[in-house]
C-alpha cells in the first residue's frame, strides 16, 4: 500500500534518511521506532508531504506522492505537540478539516460530533482546547485526523505527552481504534515497549537506514544486529566465530546452575563459567548479574515459579544457553555494551 | 500600627503622584467648560467652546486633516508592520535586524522629522517635482508605527506553534486559507494592539507633521499657531477631546496587549 524505496534524505551536510526503503500494508498498525535523530519523524514527515525526498520513490495505492501539497494527500497527522487550534472550539476543530474539504458546514458538525463521540469526548464539544486535559486534548487530536477517513494516519509520538498510567491505557486504546476503522496506522516512537505493545510490524532504524523490519515477537526473538538485540530490550551478547560475529541470548533464555550443579544443564550449544555479582528480586523474576572468566558480564532472569533454590552473589556458577535460544547476530555498526540495558524514554 | 502609618505615607505619596500627572489635564478640561473664557476666573457652565469649535473652520480642517493622515498610516503601519514581525521571528533570526527595526521607535522625534525632512525634499521635492503635503506625513508618520505594529505582533506570534500550520495543510487547507483561518486569527489581537498604537500616536504627533507637511495643516500644527497667541478657551476644548479619543484607543490597545500576551 505504502511504498518507500530508496528515499534519501539530507539537510544541510547531515543525512536524516539514508536509502531507506520499507513496504507497509493495508490495514496494518506499522511502527518505525529508534532513538531519537535516527530519521523515524523525517520519514513520516515525508509521508505527510512536510518534507520532500532528495531521491528515492514515495508512492500510495501506485500512486506517486512526490511533489503531491500535503492538503492533497489522502493521509492525516496527529501531531506530536497535537497542534489544536487554540481560537477554535473542539468541534469547530475536529470539523475543520471536513470544511476544507467542502464539506457542507451542517454536515461537517454533525461527522465531527460523532468523531467525538467515538473518542468519548462528545460533552467537550463547545470547550476551548486549552481547558482540557492532556489526555483529552491528545483524543481530539486523533479525532480529527480520523475525522476525515484518511487512507492513513500517520502519527508522531503520539503518547510522549502522556502520564506513564494515561500512556499504558491509550496503547490499548490506539490498538482498539485501529481495528475499528480498519485503516493503515503509521506511528514514530523512541519507546520499544510502545512499539511491541501495539504494533503489527516495526521497522527498526538507526543513523538514518532501517536495521530490521519485522513483527515485535520476530525481532525481539531473532534480531539481525546487535543494535536491534540491544535496542528491544535487554540482551547477553557472545562472541563467536572468526568474523567477529556474535551470539545474542535473551536473559530470560540463558540457563543458569551452580558450578557443582552443572552436570544438570544439558543439550546446551556453549556454556562460559563465572560468579554470581548482583542478585534483584523484581517479583516475577529474579536478575542475576554474572561476571564471566575471562571477563564480562551476562544476565540472567529467572521467573519466580522456576527459581527453586534461588542463588546468592558470590556463587560459583555456570552459564549457557541451548542451539535455538542463541541467535547470531554480524558485527556490523557501533559496539554496544556486552548486557545492554532495556532503553527507556 | 507601624504598617497603617507606612500604608498613609504610601497613600499620600500616590495620592501626590497622581496629582501631578492628572492635575494638570483636569484643569484644562474644566476650563474647557468655563464660561467667562479666562483661566482666572469661573464665569459658570457652558458647552460652548465645543460648538465654537465647530464653527472653527480651520480646527475642523485641521482636525479632519489628521484623521486622515492617521487612518493612512495606520493601514500602512499595519500591513508593513505585521510583514516585518514575520520576517524577523519566522524568517531571518538576526540580532542585528532586530536592532534596526527599533530604531524608528527610539530616535528621537527631532531627529526623525529632520532626516524625513531631507530625504523627503532630495527625492520627492528635487528629483520627482513633488511638493510635500499629507501624504508626506503619512509616510513619517508609518516610519514610526511600522516599528510598533512589528514589536507588538512578534509578541503574539513567538508564541505561536509552527506545528498549527502543518496541522491545517494536513487536514485539506492551502497556504492561504491556513494563513486566514489559523495564523491570521492567532495573531489578529496583536495586530489590532498594533494598529490602535500607531493610530494613538498619529493623532498627536506634532514635530515630524509639522517638519513633513508642507503647506498642509494637522490638528496639533493648528493647535500650535493658535496658541502663539495665546490660549483660547476653544483650544482647551479641542485638547479635551483629543485627551477623550487617545484615552479610549490607549485603554482598549493595553487591553488587547494583554489578551495577547497571556492566551495562548
Amino acid at each position: 500500500m505504502i511504498e518507500i524505496q530508496n528515499v534519501t534524505k539530507r539537510f544541510g551536510g547531515v543525512t536524516a534518511v539514508d536509502d531507506v526503503s520499507l513496504t507497509i500494508a493495508e490495514n496494518e498498525f506499522f511502527a518505525l521506532l529508534g532513538p531519537s535523530g535516527c530519521g523515524k519523524t523525517t520519514l513520516l514527515r515525508m509521508l505527510a508531504g512536510f518534507e520532500e525526498p532528495d531521491s528515492g520513490v514515495l508512492s500510495l495505492d501506485g500512486s506517486d506522492l512526490i511533489g503531491v501539497k500535503p492538503y492533497k494527500r489522502p493521509l492525516n497527522m496527529m501531531f506530536q505537540s497535537y497542534a489544536l487550534f487554540p481560537h477554535m472550539s473542539v468541534l469547530d476543530n475536529v470539523a475543520y478539516g471536513l470544511k476544507m474539504e467542502g464539506v457542507k458546514k451542517a454536515e461537517a458538525r454533525s461527522r465531527a460530533a460523532e468523531a467525538l463521540e467515538q473518542v468519548q469526548l462528545g460533552h467537550t464539544a463547545s470547550r476551548r482546547p486549552a481547558q482540557l486535559s492532556g489526555g483529552q486534548r491528545q483524543r481530539v487530536a486523533l479525532a480529527r485526523a480520523l475525522v476525515k477517513r484518511p487512507r492513513v494516519l500517520l502519527l508522531d509520538e503520539p503518547l510522549s505527552a502522556l502520564d506513564r498510567q494515561i500512556r499504558g491505557e491509550m496503547q490499548i486504546e490506539l490498538k482498539r481504534l485501529q481495528h475499528q476503522v480498519g485503516i493503515t496506522f503509521v506511528v514514530v516512537t523512541h519507546d520499544q515497549e510502545e512499539a511491541l505493545t501495539m504494533a503489527d510490524r516495526i521497522a527498526v532504524l538507526r543513523d538514518g537506514h532501517v536495521e530490521q523490519v519485522g513483527a515485535p515477537d520476530e525481532l525481539y526473538e531473532r534480531p539481525a544486529t546487535r543494535f536491534v538485540a540491544g535496542f528491544l530490550g535487554d540482551a547477553n551478547l557472545f562472541p563467536a566465530g572468526t568474523q567477529g560475529e556474535e551470539i545474542v541470548v535473551r536473559p530470560e533464555r540463558l540457563r543458569l546452575a551452580l558450578a557443582a550443579d552443572a552436570s544438570s544443564l544439558v543439550g546446551l550449544a556453549d556454556t562460559r563459567s563465572g560468579r554470581i555479582a548482583e542478585v534483584a528480586y523484581l517479583g516475577t523474576a529474579r536478575k542475576y548479574v554474572i561476571d564471566l572468566k575471562g571477563g564480562g558480564t551476562a544476565q540472567a532472569r529467572v521467573a519466580s515459579v522456576d527459581d527453586t533454590r534461588p542463588l546468592t552473589a558470590g556463587d560459583e556458577v555456570v552459564v549457557g544457553w541451548a542451539p535455538a535460544d542463541g541467535v547470531v547476530v554480524d558485527a556490523g555498526g557501533a559496539p554496544v555494551p556486552a548486557v545492554a540495558e532495556t532503553v527507556h524514554a | 500600627m507601624r504598617g497603617r502609618v507606612g500604608g498613609k505615607v504610601l497613600g499620600v505619596g500616590f495620592a501626590a503622584t497622581l496629582a501631578f500627572l492628572y492635575l494638570p489635564i483636569l484643569v484644562l478640561v474644566v476650563l474647557s467648560f468655563n464660561a467667562s473664557g479666562l483661566p482666572t476666573s469661573w464665569g459658570g457652565f457652558t458647552t460652548g467652546w465645543y460648538s465654537e469649535l465647530l464653527n472653527n473652520d480651520g480646527l475642523t480642517k485641521a482636525f479632519l486633516n489628521t484623521l486622515i493622515v492617521a487612518f493612512w498610516a495606520t493601514l500602512i503601519s499595519v500591513v508593513l508592520g505585521t510583514l516585518l514581525a514575520f520576517g524577523l521571528e519566522k524568517a531571518v533570526k538576526s540580532t542585528g535586524l532586530d536592532a534596526v527595526s527599533y530604531i524608528p521607535m527610539i530616535i528621537p522625534d527631532i531627529v526623525l522629522a529632520i532626516a524625513l525632512l531631507s530625504f523627503y525634499n532630495l527625492v520627492f521635492t528635487q528629483w520627482l517635482g513633488l511638493s510635500l503635503g499629507l501624504w508626506s506625513v503619512i509616510l513619517g508618520h508609518a516610519t514610526f508605527g511600522i516599528a510598533f505594529v512589528a514589536i507588538i505582533v512578534r509578541t503574539r506570534l513567538r508564541h505561536f506553534d509552527d506545528s498549527m500550520v502543518e496541522a491545517s495543510l494536513d487536514l485539506g487547507a492551502n497556504e492561504l486559507r491556513t494563513f486566514r483561518h489559523v495564523t491570521l486569527p492567532a495573531i489578529t489581537p496583536g495586530i489590532v494592539a498594533g494598529a490602535l498604537v500607531a493610530f494613538t500616536l498619529s493623532l498627536d504627533e506634532f514635530v515630524i507633521a509639522f517638519f513633513t507637511a508642507g503647506t498642509s495643516v494637522t490638528f496639533p500644527i493648528q493647535v500650535y499657531s493658535m496658541v502663539r497667541f495665546g490660549v483660547t478657551p476653544e483650544i482647551n476644548a479641542a485638547a479635551t477631546l483629543v485627551v477623550g479619543v487617545s484615552l479610549v484607543l490607549t485603554v482598549l490597545a493595553l487591553r488587547l496587549r494583554g489578551r495577547s500576551e497571556t492566551t495562548l
